[in-house]
């Protein structure tokens, strides 16, 4: 390994190898996360492309498969090459490619990964220090192992929808492939902790996600709060179920947008009821019990506060809270998070040039590490622009 | 399985986590193999060691004897904090750090989630770690980072990705704004990210030997997971509102209802191949075949009337017979699980979803294993949490060599405590 001040500068994960066979979200989420860490991503993609490609939103509405929002997010900092992995050439040059990889993560049908060789077992007999990282809707073991799915199959096994939405109207799903990322992330981490493991096994193995499962641990860590209170897992529209115990766990509308109100302990619903004038029906025994407040009758309360919601902005509204340290927060829209006071001055937001979408700015990374700086160098890869540099001619 | 190794093997961990996001952190590192100790103090209880069940003052439940909690048997305590050894230290104290200090000496990881400046204030921040332990790595993940306008922003998971973008999103098209309060998605999401910069940071030492500092925030973490909605506002200043179950590039993509109390299942249909296996089961059914519905603009352009089509065919039929039938003609569907279900599900049950680790004194508690699925060195649920200062004796005693009447006096003085 390189030594001294040309090593400052590297990532944390620095000299990893990572081949990424997959599209949409999941693996090309987890291939960003390890790329901004540091290791060197090679994207494989068919020769139609990344399904994301196709997916948007386009530049200027014009769908492009070099402009498409989230395949660039999603790709920056990783080099791509095309191979036709139907074809006995293009499986030789992955071959090739797996030889001199740390990890292979890739999210392929469960029938294409037998007819291309590359199931975990196979992987393990050709390349036995290869990490084989899958990242699927319900993982490579079990009976539903052969069932398809995307993120929306994760929301709805992982008892996610099941809370979200109205009672009696169809339950919705974690939005924008939520799932998806989260499988991201989890496979990041499986990759790095299998290279730890092979530091002392000398063997490479199989890292296994399902987004399924990532779906149902993330909430299902939470839902035990509920259901120890004997509170139902279900959705109940603008609030938790039963408020999650006490008033307010909800989001109201006020004149221009939403606030969430959270208030666990009572100081903060205390400061808000003295914020708002202390109101004649604030002083009613009724609704000075926020238990039963939350659990029995959070409609009335709703109704109580619209007249004061409906004549404030979320400024207002945001204002007050942060002088009286009221945790309630504004439902923000993208056009809100872009031009955040608090992200700009954290220099959270990147600016890059893409040869066909030109400059854009994107999410950079939710950490600054000290000594390995998050980085990200190039944009999306064009399809196929590195497959010469990667494959040779 | 390698010879019983774990992945982290030989790491210890102190775990100044709180409430969820540290805790989720400490009891993944746990689970693949680190020596995690959570710090605690029984003058400011960790929130969820404070939720029911409760117990009477006297001991035994009932409805009329005043209710204490019961903090040592708090399921969801031991979701976030199994695995982990307890020990209890008023940071407050004049004394804490310099005993705190003598751990860190010992220690490769130190992990976070106050508020930006609580630690610093007692003299436990990085810069004051560091020389105590030169190649530690340390990483503070508080809502908003530890600098910027807004680094004192307090929030919930809800109210943090109300912030981020996210809760925006969700709600039937064109009506109010829904959330997902319930389901608390920024935690644990924030827990991976963090735990994925500790596991870098730790790569990167061990090829380096050096350590080092990691600030998060779990704001931009979560805004880092609105991709879409963020390119379009880049792009082409769209704004996006509630999306209900639509998707950009798939229909149809929904819950359809089923026979059966609340009962639904989710259908996705990729492209146009899964569109003609799914028209090819539905059977005799004109409305699939218009012409309309033959592309993905039109299906998304007419998607009310092909959701209503589809729902008068799933209608007559349980969430799994729809399942089965889509599965086997190749297109995506699942039932819309509640968690009774999710339970007793097999697939969940054949990948470990649940597992109950025992305790002697506490008994056992269920909770979800960590979903990282490794088949060689695979992670494991090695406890549940701990009671309350439970491994003070062992900690100081064996860990830090402090003999016992030491351990008493700082009792006394209120040090442990």
């Amino acid at each position: 390994l390189p030594e001294g001040e040309a090593d400052v500068l590297n990532g944390a994960l620095h000299g990893l190898r990572v081949i990424e066979v997959g599209d949409f979200v999941a693996v090309p989420y987890c291939g960003r996360l390890l790329a901004g860490l540091g290791a060197d991503v090679i994207k494989v993609e068919p020769p139609w492309g990344d399904c994301a490609r196709r997916h948007g939103p386009f530049l200027h509405d014009q769908p492009d498969p070099e402009r498409s929002g989230l395949f660039l997010a999603l790709n920056m900092g990783k080099r791509g090459v095309v191979l036709d992995l139907e074809r006995d050439d293009g499986r030789a040059r992955l071959e090739r490619l797996l030889e001199g990889a740390d990890c292979l993560l890739e999210s392929q049908e469960p029938e294409r990964l037998d007819r291309l060789g590359l199931t975990p077992g196979e992987t393990r007999r050709r390349w036995p220090r290869l990490v084989h990282v899958s990242i699927t809707t319900f993982g490579r073991r079990g009976p539903y192992a052969r069932f398809r799915g995307h993120a929306l199959q994760a929301s709805a096994a992982g008892a996610a929808s099941i809370t979200i939405g109205e009672p009696g109207r169809p339950p919705l799903a974690l939005p924008a492939s939520q799932s998806d990322y989260q499988g991201g992330v989890c496979g990041a981490i499986g990759a790095i902790l299998a290279c730890f493991a092979r530091e002392r096994t000398r063997e490479g193995q199989h890292v296994d996600v399902s987004t399924a499962d990532v779906t149902a641990f993330s909430g299902g860590i939470t839902s035990t709060m509920y259901t120890a209170q004997g509170m139902p897992w279900v959705r109940a529209g603008h609030r938790a179920s039963r408020s999650g115990g006490s008033y307010p766990y909800t989001i109201l509308p006020c004149r221009d947008g939403s606030i969430c109100m959270i208030s666990r302990s009572g100081h903060p619903w205390k400061a808000f009821v003295e914020a708002i004038g202390s109101p004649l029906w604030t002083r009613d025994p009724r609704y000075r019990d926020r238990a039963r407040m939350g659990r029995e009758y959070p409609d009335e309360v709703d109704a109580l506060l619209a007249p004061w919601l409906e004549t404030h902005t979320t400024e207002d509204i945001a204002t007050i809270c942060r002088e009286r340290g009221i945790p309630f927060s504004v439902v923000r829209e993208s056009r809100e998070v872009a031009s955040c006071p608090q992200l700009a001055s954290r220099d959270f937001f990147v600016e890059l040039r893409h040869p066909a979408a030109g400059t854009l700015r994107y999410p950079g990374a939710p950490w600054k590490f000290s000594a390995t700086p998050w980085r990200i160098e190039r944009p999306a890869p064009r399809l196929g622009e590195h497959t010469a540099e990667v494959c040779g001619a | 399985m390698m010879g019983g190794v774990r992945p982290l093997d030989g790491i210890r961990v102190l775990d100044f986590g709180w409430v969820a996001v540290g805790p989720v952190i400490g009891s993944l590192l746990a689970e693949m193999g680190a020596e995690v100790i959570k710090i605690e103090s029984s003058r400011r209880l960790d929130y969820c060691r404070l939720l029911p069940p409760t117990v009477s003052v006297r001991g035994e439940r009932s409805a009329s004897a005043p209710a204490v909690p019961d903090f040592d048997k708090v399921s969801m305590f031991h979701n976030y904090n199994r695995g982990k050894l307890g020990i209890t230290v008023d940071l407050q104290h004049p004394e804490a750090p310099a005993l705190l200090g003598r751990l860190v000496a010992r220690s490769d990881v130190v992990l976070e989630n106050f508020s930006p400046g609580v630690l610093r204030r007692i003299g436990l921040h990085y810069e004051a770690l560091r020389p105590l332990r030169p190649d530690l790595v340390m990483i503070s993940c508080s809502a908003a980072g530890q600098d910027g306008p807004w680094s004192e922003l307090k929030t919930f998971a809800p109210s943090l990705s109300s912030l981020a973008g996210l809760e925006v999103l969700i709600g039937y098209p064109n009506e109010r704004v829904l959330g997902a309060l319930a389901y608390g998605y920024a935690d644990p999401s924030n827990a991976h990210h963090g735990a994925l910069a500790v596991l870098a940071a730790l790569w990167h030492r061990q090829r380096t030997g050096e350590g080092q500092y990691i600030d998060m925030s779990q704001l931009e973490a979560t805004v880092g997971l609105t991709m879409e909605p963020l390119m379009d506002w880049f792009m082409n200043e769209r704004v996006w509102g509630r999306q209900g179950n639509n998707h950009l590039s798939m229909a149809p993509h929904g819950h359809y209802p089923c026979c059966g109390d609340d009962a639904w299942v989710s259908i996705a249909v990729e492209d146009g191949d899964a569109w003609s296996r799914l028209v090819a089961v539905l059977g005799d059914v004109p409305w699939a075949r218009d012409s309309r519905f033959a592309t993905l603009a039109g299906r998304r352009e007419h998607g009310s009337e092909l959701d209503a089509g589809l729902a008068g065919w799933t209608r007559e039929r349980t969430p799994w017979e729809v399942t089965h039938i889509l599965q086997r003609a190749g297109v995506a569907a699942f039932p819309v699980y509640g968690l009774a279900e999710q339970a007793a599900d097999p697939h969940f049950q054949a990948r470990g979803l649940l597992t109950r680790p025992e305790h002697p004194r506490i008994g056992a508690m269920e909770v979800y294993a960590h979903p990282i699925k490794l088949s060689g060195t695979p992670g494991e649920v090695t406890g549940t949490a701990p009671m309350l200062g439970e491994h003070n004796d062992q900690v100081f005693r064996e860990l830090l060599g402090l003999a016992a009447e030491e351990i008493e006096r700082l009792r006394a003085e209120g040090v442990i405590a």
